[in-house]
């Protein structure tokens, strides 16, 4: 108790500290019962504890307003803060966007700028290699969002491992076409006594066709095998 | 690869007037690729 007076005498609070409540010697985390709370009164040491704080802050930091500023424009009164404030509404489509969009759009800049250095990133796409990244929608809004690497699952199909599901993309769609087409054609049609069906042959059909284009033979025989379901 | 015939002989077997039963089906005529995707 006569050392936690000490304390408090030096800190010149000692009608802060309550009474009883003794840190354990040696413990952590007791940084907070050794600073004085802040002063909800007089001026005077509102003052003094603003200052207190600031001579805290780390050398060299900055706030979260003025990190996107430039070193030059960065001590920005509050009367130029309103006059661009005001010409931004008044100039309508030239209002420049608000600092944390700004910050966004740097983020995403430089994570596009590493995709072109031929160095894969975290979910293994390489756009050297795999071309460049499209771009989605943001579920719910218009604007376009760049790609990363928290959502792996939405361009899975345009991995290396699964480059083959993203060029059946259009077979795919061509098979659902035509059994939605085959479907409504016999309901359309049975009351005729029609019966319309449809084989489906996806793939590559040796016809003379085919056989006009170069190398056809070489990459029908690495790209399709003689019997799929037989595993070659 | 899938051959003409191959295909030939699918459309022979659905043209045929006892498969009248079947409507609105698509059969795949393609080895099997649908199985191991």
């Amino acid at each position: 108790m006569i050392q936690l007076k000490g304390w408090a005498l030096a800190l010149g609070a000692s009608s802060r500290v309550r009474r009883g409540h003794q840190p354990r010697a040696g413990a952590r985390g007791t940084e907070h019962l050794r600073r004085p709370s802040r002063s909800q009164g007089h001026a005077g040491q509102r003052r003094a504890d603003r200052e207190r704080d600031q001579g805290a802050r780390p050398r060299g930091g900055v706030l979260q307003r003025q990190r996107r500023r430039s070193p030059r424009s960065a001590p920005r009164s509050s009367a130029a803060d309103g006059a661009r404030a005001r010409g931004a509404r008044r100039g309508g489509s030239r209002a420049r966007a608000p600092p944390l969009a700004r910050v966004r759009d740097a983020q995403a800049l430089r994570r596009r700028s590493h995709e072109g250095s031929g160095q894969p990133v975290a979910d293994g796409h390489d756009a050297r290699r795999h071309g460049a990244q499209p771009r989605l929608l943001d579920a719910g809004g218009r604007r376009a969002r760049a790609h990363d690497a928290r959502r792996p699952h939405l361009r899975d199909d345009l991995r290396p491992g699964h480059a083959r599901a993203a060029a059946l993309r259009p077979v795919s769609a061509a098979k659902a076409a035509l059994e939605s087409h085959i479907r409504q054609l016999a309901a359309e049609l049975g009351a005729a006594r029609a019966s319309p069906r449809t084989p489906s042959a996806p793939g590559v059909t040796d016809t003379p066709a085919p056989q006009k284009i170069p190398r056809h033979d070489a990459d029908h025989r690495r790209g399709a095998p003689a019997q799929p379901a037989a595993g070659g | 690869m899938t051959t003409p015939d191959d295909v030939a002989r699918a459309i022979v077997v659905l043209a045929h007037p006892d498969t009248y039963w079947i409507t609105g089906n698509v059969i795949g005529v393609d080895g099997g690729e649908d199985i191991v995707g």
